[in-house]
């Protein structure tokens, strides 16, 4: 952490031919681990990690809503809270919601919506909580992601999986999963998540931008996104899948 | 057996009927949660890594009465038996006077109170209706109405240890044991 701090007076180099500053290639994500169902007091949870970002998140319902006057007669309600530690970054963040995490809790909320088969759960309520103990740019596709088989491990009927990568713009380049020197010293990051169903990706569930790029940049990032999301809905299927799977073996 | 996740194709319209975990869109089957692929007289469906409780006809289930009427009481139900999970919304539950014991009962106020939790059998599943007729049916915690203590059991009555007040109830054969 001193070194970047005695770089950040200037402006960074951050790409070295066809590397990048961690010497992953442009195309390349961070390493991710991902463990389903570690909560136990949860209905559904996920531990990852994604570089050096470490969430957690915590799925409970379909269950009651309160208070009652939130309840909807024709579908559930989903309510989804991304919150980062006070230890999560570098300085000391001041506890609780800010502006930032309440509007990507909205967003990262409307993403899931789009999957989840809300109409069978009348006036119940789905929470959805992610806990941000480690922060390295992208968190916020790190907790989508982690919501995605919080979810599937709590057994909740959705449409498809949720799966989530930014794509940011250093030094002219457009790079896959930017890590927090890309992320404070490029010039645009634009993180995806994307609806995948059928193993295909069918629509974007969330886009946003901060910085410019050009359209030709947009469309290059569309495909760097595209391909790394299903490396990671890869991963998240095998996290599924190991828990369930020794979780069988054990019961016999 | 296939192992599926949510949005995996799992076939089309032609081939299966949908069961359970299994949703259609435009004439194909799509699996709507993880778990085991099942086909059963040409019905398709999902068997779930993770179950969501839905009450049935039959279902032992736990609950507290929220308002006790003149021949019937209100149940709000938090479990079901054999899976600690909350349950989805599907309202109250009712308690009628008739189904409460074997015997024939004056007052239901002399069997459930306000505050009471307890087992119950669930007799159908339209409108949640209730029945404690069993032995292990019945208040399995209550609280004494006078100073809100907890009762203990003596005998076939619920006495209270702090004001002394002696209070009737059909008591669960496992009341004050904490399990149910």
């Amino acid at each position: 952490m001193s070194e970047s701090n005695e770089e950040k007076k200037d402006e960074i180099q951050l790409i070295f031919g066809d590397k990048r500053l961690d010497g992953r290639r442009f195309d390349e994500l961070r390493n991710i681990k991902i463990e389903a169902g570690i909560l136990k007091r949860a209905d559904g949870s996920c531990y990852l990690e994604m570089g050096k970002n470490i969430v957690v998140a915590a799925v409970y319902g379909p269950r009651e809503v309160h208070p009652r006057h939130l309840q909807n007669p024709s579908k559930a309600v989903i309510r989804y809270r991304y919150n980062m530690a006070p230890f999560s970054v570098e300085e000391r963040k001041r506890p609780g919601p800010d502006r930032r995490s309440v509007e990507i809790s909205k967003v990262s909320r409307e993403a899931l919506e789009a999957v989840i088969m809300k109409e069978l759960f009348p006036r119940s309520g789905i929470d959805i909580f992610v806990e941000v103990l480690q922060a390295d740019a992208g968190s916020r596709t790190a907790c989508l992601n982690a919501a995605s088989v919080a979810l599937v491990d709590a057994g909740v009927p959705m449409k498809g999986m949720i799966t989530s990568v930014a794509v940011a713009k250093a030094d002219g380049v457009m790079v896959l999963d930017p890590m927090k020197e890309e992320d404070n010293y490029g010039e645009a990051d634009i993180p995806f998540a994307f609806l995948i169903r059928g193993g295909k990706i069918e629509s974007i569930a969330l886009l946003q931008m901060d910085g410019r790029v050009t359209k030709d940049e947009l469309r290059e990032a569309f495909k760097l996104a595209k391909k790394g999301a299903m490396e990671i809905y890869k991963l998240q299927k095998e996290a599924i899948m190991k828990k369930y799977i020794s979780e069988s073996v054990e019961n016999g | 057996m296939k192992f599926v996740m949510p949005g995996d194709k799992i076939g089309c319209k032609e081939e299966f009927l949908a069961g359970e975990g299994i949703y259609e869109e435009n004439g194909d089957l799509f699996a709507a949660v993880a778990g085991k692929v099942v086909v059963k007289d040409k019905v398709i469906s999902v068997e779930p890594i993770k179950i969501i409780p839905e009450i049935e006809k039959g279902d032992v289930v736990l609950g507290r009465i929220i308002d006790v009427r003149n021949s019937i009481a209100l149940v709000e139900l938090s479990r079901k038996k054999g899976l600690d999970r909350d349950l989805k919304n599907m309202g109250l539950a009712a308690l009628h006077i008739s189904n409460v014991q074997n015997e024939y009962l004056k007052d239901l106020s002399s069997a459930v109170r306000y505050m009471d939790i307890i087992k119950a059998r669930v007799i159908e599943k339209e409108g949640l209706k209730l029945s404690t007729q069993e032995d292990e049916m019945g208040v399995i915690k209550a609280i004494c109405s006078i100073c809100k203590h907890e009762m203990f059991r003596d005998g076939d009555v619920l006495k209270c240890p702090n004001c002394g007040n002696v209070e009737k109830r059909k008591l669960s054969s496992d009341y004050g044991k904490g399990e149910w």
